[in-house]
């Protein structure tokens, strides 16, 4: 850590480099800003949603070096010559879906979208890291997630279909 | 003229995946917060923090100070004056207590004051440093406070709803027994997972762009008319994706004047979001209520006389009924009953419709109630509610034939889904291990609202159809279905058709609410997508060198992209009519009246307000039914009630999507759960002030909570309330679910808890 931080309060700015969905950003940031706001307002990376700001909800949900994070809890500077990947990041060569993406559609794994981001980041690192063996399991791993339409039974039956389907489209 | 060609039904009823699936699955849907509008600047709202009472002073100073810090605004402003808002839509609803004209404080959370800066982290931080002065009055929190009156100012006294049949009285000395009980539900906020924003870009002095998450395009531009002066049409919101509403996006709320204000003193745009405390506060909510009952039942166990004296909360100026009482008006057979609603003021702000406003907490009430007086009758929950069935031919209330009613079946195939048969009636005599079992049910009912809706559709010169309606998609699946309904009215495939909504340029549409815009909006689009084919049709018929030249119109068939005469090749395609019609493109627009309704109704929709026909018509009761089956597991020990298992079945007219009117149902069944176990917004007696505003202590199911969920539908079309049959089913999901938790966690424990949330301090 350097001294810069105690310095900050000059211009209350500091400098920041990070990979974001596999483009290298140099930004200057506030010291207070969060990696969600910075997605969205400075970066212009939508797709990653503010439900709460306070780490309840789950909607800004992304992957930082490959483990999921809170953007709005995250530290913007914390993210130091990190990578980090949204939903932008999921479909594959040519725009097409992700299975999850697909899956999300073919079960009706969502109403308004709003929290479907989120949602997809967690599915996706809940069959990744085996948490998928049963319904049972699929709740639990997705109950950081809040989703106000209660799209749940949809949302365990896409996980599932991804995860039995060995990441096969549905 | 017009042809009668057929249209075979290819994608209307079938389980179709959303249209809009794929943008939301990308992260591409733009919602409000996201549009990028060049040179924008960032507001922060500040909210009082006491109940009632004046701002003495806002010292500004150490805010101005932060860099970045564009300007702070508030009732010290000069310059920012609103004129009341009047009769619309309902009564000013949202708009009742205008921003920064004063400096008193009528409501928790009421905005007081805005700082717009470059950044949103330089606003945020300067809101923080408002030194801001109170004189505090005294105030009536909540219902409860409520009830020791209203000493202050009141322009518009709250008023008392009745409802009166028969000799209630009489029969209630008559009964063979009688029974009183009370019931209370809490205040509740709607909380979509999109917080409300705004932003607001002026052209010039008279011309304002709006973007917002609204579920009805007319209300900011009604709005900024009585406020601002400004001419309505020069008001373009735009509102393609909304991240829920639930009801409380069907309004103009604070903040959208803060915003537009804030733009016009500043002279750039301006960009708003609630934080998440402030969607407790300023944005409306459900308003607590209680429903106290004296029955009397006939030595049969039938239904001889109710007497119902219900209280809702309402806020410190508007009046909005939460229409607690109309469930029981209508349910049961019973021919004598008195209904006294009195709405009593509170300092909590404007109230609002939240999804099944009256019908979701006044089905609690009534629901348990049912389960209370079938165990006194010694009768199954199930064969009671049977017993007190309303014949299809006669609603209580009216005296009217229902258009359609099928409740009978939807107890049956509910039950039997459920396994209903296989419940053992004594309180905790079922067990699985010492886990134990309840099994509860309840009756749905949701009346049918629809509105005039009018759409254009578009043949475009690649021979794509684009549909127009300036209504909304707040999660419902709108794009989906008015995407199916033209495409089997034109014989195209659904990836041909383009659906617009939110924009309010479009075609004028009611707002989003009451479960009305499929059956409303849907009746629109059909007529513009079969008035284009027909259209298309006479320009076929009429002109020598189309093969369909001379056909009769009755034999033609949509399909493939065009028109064909039925079972053979002869034919052509949308595109070769248009090419020889020498135009780019071709439009019909139409405008429809639902049954019931009037060109009255049509005049109002296009003149930007409120147009609704109501459930009851002079020939017919139209309601939507359903029966809700819960299991729940308790353990003995925590006392922790977990809802295992849902079945209900409905009975909502003719399904138009399959697979998003399922969804609809189980997340109102799922949100009936919320109200049985989870959700209550707790008030501080001391402050005024809510507890909870965040969505770690205002508790939402997470899937976790959530167990099997069934919607089973009936799909009988109601023809009594459009040519299409649709009644809509955005809201009768949530109708009954509560009570149906409650009355198995009766059954699970034995305890009778006759307020939610249900939570293990009441089960102790």
């Amino acid at each position: 850590m350097t001294h810069s931080v105690w310095e900050a309060p000059e211009t209350g700015e500091l400098p920041l480099s990070l990979t974001v969905n596999g483009v290298q950003r140099h930004l200057t940031l506030p010291v207070q800003a969060s990696l969600l706001d910075t997605l969205r307002e400075r970066l212009h990376l939508t797709g990653t949603k503010k439900g709460c700001d306070h780490g309840q909800c789950g909607a800004c949900t992304v992957l930082v070096d490959g483990q999921t994070h809170l953007s709005c809890l995250t530290l913007a500077l914390s993210c130091e010559g990190r990578e980090v990947r949204t939903v932008e990041s999921l479909a594959g060569e040519g725009g097409a879906l992700h299975p999850m993406q697909a899956a999300f559609i073919e079960h009706d794994a969502f109403q308004c979208g709003y929290c479907t981001p989120g949602q997809l980041m967690s599915a996706v690192a809940c069959v990744e890291t085996g948490h998928a063996g049963s319904e049972g399991e699929i709740r639990e791993f997705m109950s950081g997630n809040l989703c106000r339409c209660a799209a749940y039974p949809q949302i365990v039956a896409a996980v599932r279909s991804v995860a039995g389907g060995q990441g096969e489209q549905p | 003229m017009t042809t009668q060609g057929s249209h075979p039904q290819k994608y209307v009823g079938a389980r179709v995946s959303r249209v809009d699936g794929p943008a939301k699955v990308r992260g591409e849907a733009t919602y409000t917060a996201e549009f990028e509008v060049p040179n924008l600047a960032h507001a922060v709202l500040v909210s009082a923090t006491i109940a009632h009472g004046r701002i003495r002073k806002i010292g500004d100073e150490a805010a101005r100070a932060v860099p970045g810090v564009l300007d702070v605004l508030s009732h010290q402003t000069p310059g920012l004056d609103l004129k009341d808002v009047k009769g619309y839509p309902r009564g000013p609803a949202g708009t009742a207590i205008l921003p920064f004209q004063n400096g008193e404080v009528l409501f928790r959370g009421q905005p007081i004051a805005v700082v717009v800066a470059e950044s949103l982290e330089a606003a945020r931080h300067a809101a923080l440093l408002l030194d801001i002065e109170y004189a505090p009055d005294d105030f009536r929190a909540t219902l409860e406070e409520g009830r020791r009156g209203w000493p202050f100012i009141d322009k518009k006294k709250p008023r008392q709803l009745q409802h009166s049949r028969g000799d209630a009285s009489r029969a209630l000395k008559d009964a063979a027994t009688t029974f009183e009980a009370s019931y209370d539900t809490p205040v509740q906020h709607h909380n979509p997972m999109e917080m409300h924003a705004v932003i607001a870009a002026w052209d010039g002095e008279d011309r304002l762009t709006l973007y917002e998450p609204t579920q009805w395009m007319q209300s900011a531009p009604g709005v900024l008319a009585q406020t601002l002066g400004l001419d309505p049409d020069h008001v373009h919101v735009i509102s393609p994706f909304v991240g829920g509403g639930f009801g409380n996006k069907a309004t103009t709320w604070p903040h959208l004047l803060v915003t537009v204000l804030a733009a016009r003193v500043l002279g750039r745009p301006v960009k708003l979001v609630l934080t998440r405390a402030q969607m407790f506060a300023a944005v409306g909510y459900r308003a607590a209520t209680r429903t106290s009952y004296r029955v009397g039942l006939d030595a049969g166990g039938q239904l001889a006389a109710v007497d119902l004296q219900a209280e809702s909360q309402t806020g410190p100026v508007d009046l909005f009924p939460e229409q607690v009482g109309n469930v029981a008006k209508m349910l049961y057979a019973n021919e004598n009953m008195d209904l006294t609603h009195t709405m009593i003021r509170t300092h909590a702000g404007p109230n609002i419709m939240m999804r099944a406003p009256g019908e979701a907490p006044g089905s609690f009430g009534l629901e348990v109630l049912m389960d209370e007086l079938a165990e006194k009758a010694g009768l199954d929950p199930l064969a009671f509610r049977r017993l007190n069935h309303a014949p299809e031919n006669q609603d209580p209330e009216s005296g009217l034939p229902y258009s359609s009613k099928h409740l009978l079946e939807c107890y049956e195939r509910g039950a039997a889904a459920f396994g209903w048969a296989r419940r053992t009636p004594q309180p905790g005599s079922m067990r699985d291990g010492r886990t134990l079992i309840g099994w509860g049910m309840a009756t749905a009912v949701y009346p049918v609202y629809t509105s005039a809706a009018t759409a254009r559709a578009r043949l475009c010169g690649d021979g794509r159809i684009e549909i127009e309606a300036g209504s909304h998609d707040i999660g419902t699946g709108t794009y989906s279905i008015l995407a199916q309904i033209a495409a089997d009215e034109l014989g195209v495939d659904i990836g041909q058709v383009g659906v617009k909504l939110g924009d309010s340029r479009l075609p004028k549409n009611g707002y989003s609410g009451g479960s009305r815009t499929a059956g409303s909006v849907g009746s629109a689009v059909q007529a513009a997508a079969s008035g284009l084919r027909q259209e298309l049709a006479d320009l076929a018929l009429g002109a020598p060198e189309s093969p369909l030249h001379g056909a009769a119109p009755v034999d033609l068939e949509a399909r493939d992209g065009g028109l064909y005469v039925k079972g053979s090749d002869r034919g052509e395609r949308y595109t070769t009519i248009l090419k020889r019609t020498g135009r780019d493109q071709y439009d019909a627009y139409r405008e429809t009246i639902p049954n019931g309704g009037s060109e009255k109704d049509l005049e109002k929709l296009k003149q930007g307000q409120e147009s609704s026909v109501e459930a009851v018509t002079e020939r017919y009761a139209r309601y939507s039914f359903g029966a809700v089956f819960a299991e729940v597991r308790v353990d003995p020990d925590f006392l922790t009630p977990r809802v295992s298992r849902l079945v209900g079945a409905f009975d909502i007219g003719k399904v138009l999507n399959a697979k998003t009117a399922e969804s609809q149902l189980t997340g109102g069944m799922i949100w009936g759960v919320s109200a049985a176990l989870h959700e209550v917004t707790h008030t501080d007696p001391r402050t005024g002030l809510i507890l909870n505003s965040n969505l770690a202590d205002y508790h939402v199911p997470v899937n976790a909570d959530i167990g099997e969920v069934q919607a089973i539908m009936l799909d009988y079309p109601d023809y009594h309330v459009s040519a299409m049959g649709v009644r809509g089913a955005g809201e009768i999901g949530i109708v009954g679910t509560a009570a149906a938790v409650a009355n198995a966690v009766y059954h699970a424990t034995g305890k009778r808890v006759r307020e939610t949330p249900i939570t293990l301090d009441k089960l102790l």
